[in-house]
């Protein structure tokens, strides 16, 4: 190896080891700080090594937790939610995340939000759901393609159950996948719901608090068009109150 | 080293003592107000324990003071739990001067805290300076555009929902959208009543189409008060509307409108105080309301804790509600163990009346084992609709208590602290792994067509296969002279040149003829070829034929080593070349 190729090599695994060393440094001070119930400059760690996994096109589920973890005891209700709805996006059978979630909605009386289908559908995540669906495929069109060369009794039995299976998870799927596309958010802070995409006294019309999902329908400027999941009602709200999800 | 231990010791004890302490603050929202006016004082008490104490609010002559209840915020960071409690209260001031609300104090294991004094200057009410110019009013004779404001009632106890409607009617077109502001309300406190109403209405024969928004207003102390003139600014355009042939008809094709302001009459409302002798438990609560009592658990062990969920629902001022914790002791009696209620409230506001519950959960534990009865919890309030004071009662619930499987009975109790277990978000993670932001759903969507194109694929080279079956002759006169080049440009690997180039030939003329390559000779040659092809094609195909059969059949006559293959290979190529073309032209 040449001289100039060993001086690179350890530049590369120096500067390799220090952002390692950073990201490190940084979860742990917010730890400490979180520790210390000094929940403020613990997000701010948080946010700091988030928003440098994200320069490099990385995410952390755990990350997100933490940071949803830190606006949860600065009683900001709506903005913990929306972390822990992040950080179930890449972590989705988590138990911490999905009890801290379970808990918010109770806290904010957001409990209904879902039908009891649309929890059966979103049971599996997307990823699992295709892959189940992939799995009996195989089964339908592998039996199909062995039915070619081979005459076999059981495969006949295989193929119908299989083509059941198959049949279900193609609904699931389409289900999950129109759930994964829909443009949903969660309000972050107590916001006026509006008749109309603007604010004055009279499209008043009630105020919506934290932690709620909505199902965005469209936008105007600065304001979405959005439909309450739990309260079942349609209003505009502003666009800096609502954290985006999906869509 | 003793020493040290000792050091170590006291150090650890005044640590202890340091996290027992508790912390008290009081701050008021403004300092100088007028007689008509309230002041909100806030007093926080935190510390690190779940059972924060009540603070003494010194009796104050110069204010009437009203409790607008409590909030409170748990948190448990590695089973250390802290509480901050905000109590609220509302300060109704009875006269003009220079007042201090003295040092408010709490007292906590033995030891007591109390925040720093406030002054408060109230002046007196000096009626509201109208900023907006008499001229800017519009009033025209046939009232195109006018507002008002009402009341459901001009008389009302303290606590009571009055309901102001405020009512804008217009029968011309607005330029503007328009700019609300809602009446000065002090001495009450509000509560929007939303939904916003808009529908049309005829006044002396004109239809107007009007705005409607609903407020609650619970007065918050006894005397007379003035709801003030709640405005609305407006452009309107600027001509009459009945003056068609008029200049300004046209004119307002060109205008840009005429701002106006519009202001409604200011109302009078007497309080009155809650009628006197007023029952024992009264705490205050005016409406309409039912109690509802239950426990989380209804069996538990010794020294848990369950929550006693207190539900007060009905119609009235459903934030202010108050159940004091010395209240509920008084019903529980000494068998249990009381910790401070949490409070949360659901409020709705249907038909404009405000309604609701809210519901008291207050954490309780027995210290002995056996069955406990949680008495019937009594609600009184006054109902302003009867002007009585009505009771409404719970029903009693039994608590069974088992022996502690966790504690000796034997052993001290161990502290209130300890014996709490409030649910709370899990800790933070103290590890964190990292994944890429882009969810390849594109793949997995991508993935359920593979078996697919596979058993098309499988299906596809069946079919091709039985195709290839039925029509065998045809494939094999097609590919001959394919396989045949394919085969002589590996020829030079072929360790018998001889013995490969006989093979070569009979099975391209074996394919042509459709028959065996055991039954290619000069005859069948002869048979199938003469006087269908070119006499000289056919004159070269036979000589290569009888010169490999030389080859083949006389090896011994043949220097190998003198045998050029390439040479070899250019001939049969090229007489199989014109060979093929010959037949092309022919089939």
């Amino acid at each position: 190896m040449s001289y100039k190729k060993s001086i690179k090599i350890t530049i590369v695994l120096s500067l390799l080891t220090n952002f390692i060393y950073c990201q490190q440094n940084l979860f742990q001070q917010g730890t400490e700080f979180y520790n210390k119930a000094d929940f403020v400059s613990a997000k701010e760690k948080f946010f700091e090594l988030n928003e440098f996994l994200t320069k490099n096109n990385k995410v952390s589920p755990e990350v997100l937790y933490n940071i949803g973890c830190c606006y949860f005891r600065e009683n900001k209700l709506g903005y913990a939610r929306f972390y822990f709805e992040l950080a179930k996006k890449f972590a989705y059978h988590d138990k911490d995340i999905n009890h801290n979630l379970r808990f918010v909605k109770k806290i904010t009386g957001n409990t209904a939000e879902e039908s009891f289908f649309i929890q059966i559908v979103k049971f599996l995540s997307f990823e699992e759901t295709y892959i189940f669906m992939f799995l009996f495929n195989i089964f339908f069109f592998g039996s199909l393609i062995v039915e070619n060369f081979v005459k076999l009794n059981f495969l006949r039995w295989i193929k119908r159950l299989s083509l059941v299976f198959l049949l279900c998870f193609a609904v699931l799927g389409i289900i999950r996948l129109n759930l994964e596309f829909k443009k949903t958010g969660v309000v972050l802070e107590p916001v006026n719901l509006l008749s109309a995409p603007e604010e004055t006294s009279f499209t008043k019309s009630v105020v919506i608090n934290e932690a709620k999902k909505v199902v965005v329908l469209s936008e105007k400027g600065d304001y979405y068009a959005v439909y309450l999941l739990q309260d079942k009602v349609q209003g505009w709200i502003k666009k800096d109150k609502i954290g985006m999800l999906a869509g | 080293m003793r020493t040290k231990i000792f050091i170590y010791f006291i150090v650890l004890l005044l640590a202890t003592k340091n996290f027992a302490e508790i912390s008290i603050s009081a701050s008021v929202d403004k300092n100088v107000i007028s007689l008509d006016e309230y002041v909100t004082l806030q007093v926080v008490v935190s510390g690190e324990t779940t059972n924060v104490p009540q603070p003494n609010v010194p009796q104050l002559q110069d204010f009437q003071i009203y409790s607008s209840g409590r909030s409170q915020s748990i948190s448990i960071i590695n089973g250390r739990v802290s509480t901050s409690v905000t109590f609220n209260y509302i300060l109704s001031p009875r006269r003009v001067g220079e007042f201090e609300i003295p040092p408010i104090s709490v007292e906590y294991k033995g030891k007591i805290y109390q925040t720093e004094p406030i002054k408060i200057k109230v002046e007196k009410s000096v009626p509201k300076q109208q900023n907006m110019p008499q001229q800017s009013i519009y009033s025209t004779k046939k009232r195109d555009i006018f507002v008002e404001t009402t009341v459901d009632k001009r008389t009302a106890y303290v606590n009571e929902q009055i309901t102001l409607t405020f009512r804008f009617y217009t029968r011309i077109n607005l330029l503007s959208q328009p700019q609300y502001t809602p009446p000065d309300t002090a001495g009450f406190i509000t509560e929007d009543l939303p939904p916003q109403r808009n529908y049309y209405t005829i006044i002396d024969g004109q239809r107007y189409y009007v705005s409607e928004i609903k407020t609650a207003l619970f007065p918050v102390s006894v005397g007379k008060f003035v709801i003030g003139p709640a405005t609305v600014r407006c452009t309107i355009e600027d001509f009459d509307i009945d003056d068609f042939f008029s200049d300004s008809f046209f004119r307002r094709f060109f205008s840009s409108g005429r701002e106006v302001v519009l202001k409604s009459e200011p109302i009078e409302i007497k309080v009155l105080s809650l009628p006197e002798p007023q029952p024992e438990l009264f705490s205050g609560n005016v409406g309409k309301y039912t109690i509802s009592v239950s426990v989380d658990k209804q069996k538990i062990e010794q020294n848990e804790s369950t929550f006693l969920n207190i539900k007060i629902s009905g119609i009235g001022n459903i934030k202010s509600l108050t159940f004091s914790k010395s209240l509920i002791e008084t019903f529980l009696g000494k068998n249990f163990v009381i910790y401070d209620p949490i409070t949360s409230f659901d409020i709705k506001k249907e038909n404009y009346v405000v309604k609701g519950s809210k519901t008291f959960k207050v954490p309780i534990s027995v210290s002995s084992a056996g069955r406990f009865v949680i008495p019937e919890i009594k609600f009184i309030y006054f109902n302003p609709q009867t002007k009585q004071y009505e009771t409404t009662s719970s029903t009693p619930i039994v608590l069974e208590v088992i022996p502690s499987t966790k504690y000796q009975i034997a052993k001290p109790v161990v502290s209130k602290q300890q014996q709490i277990s409030l649910e709370d978000i899990r800790y933070l993670k103290t590890f964190y792994k990292v994944k890429s932001k882009n969810r390849s759903l594109g793949f997995y969507i991508a993935l359920q067509f593979l078996p697919f194109i596979c058993w098309i694929g499988v299906v596809g080279y069946k079919k091709y296969e039985e195709k290839k079956l039925k029509n065998y002759h045809k494939y094999r006169f097609t590919n001959a002279y394919k396989n045949v080049k394919r085969k002589l440009k590996n020829i030079y690997k072929s360790k018998n040149v001889i013995e490969e180039l006989y093979n070569i030939i009979s099975e391209y003329l074996a394919d042509k003829m459709n028959i065996t390559k055991e039954a290619v000779s000069t005859q069948e040659i002869n048979k199938f070829f003469y006087g269908k092809i070119d006499t000289n094609v056919y004159n070269d195909l036979i000589s290569l034929w009888d010169e490999i059969n030389y080859y083949k059949f006389a090896p011994s006559k043949i220097d190998l080593n003198e045998l050029n293959v390439i040479e070899q290979v250019r001939k049969i190529t090229n007489v199989l070349q014109r060979l093929e073309y010959e037949l092309q032209k022919k089939y």
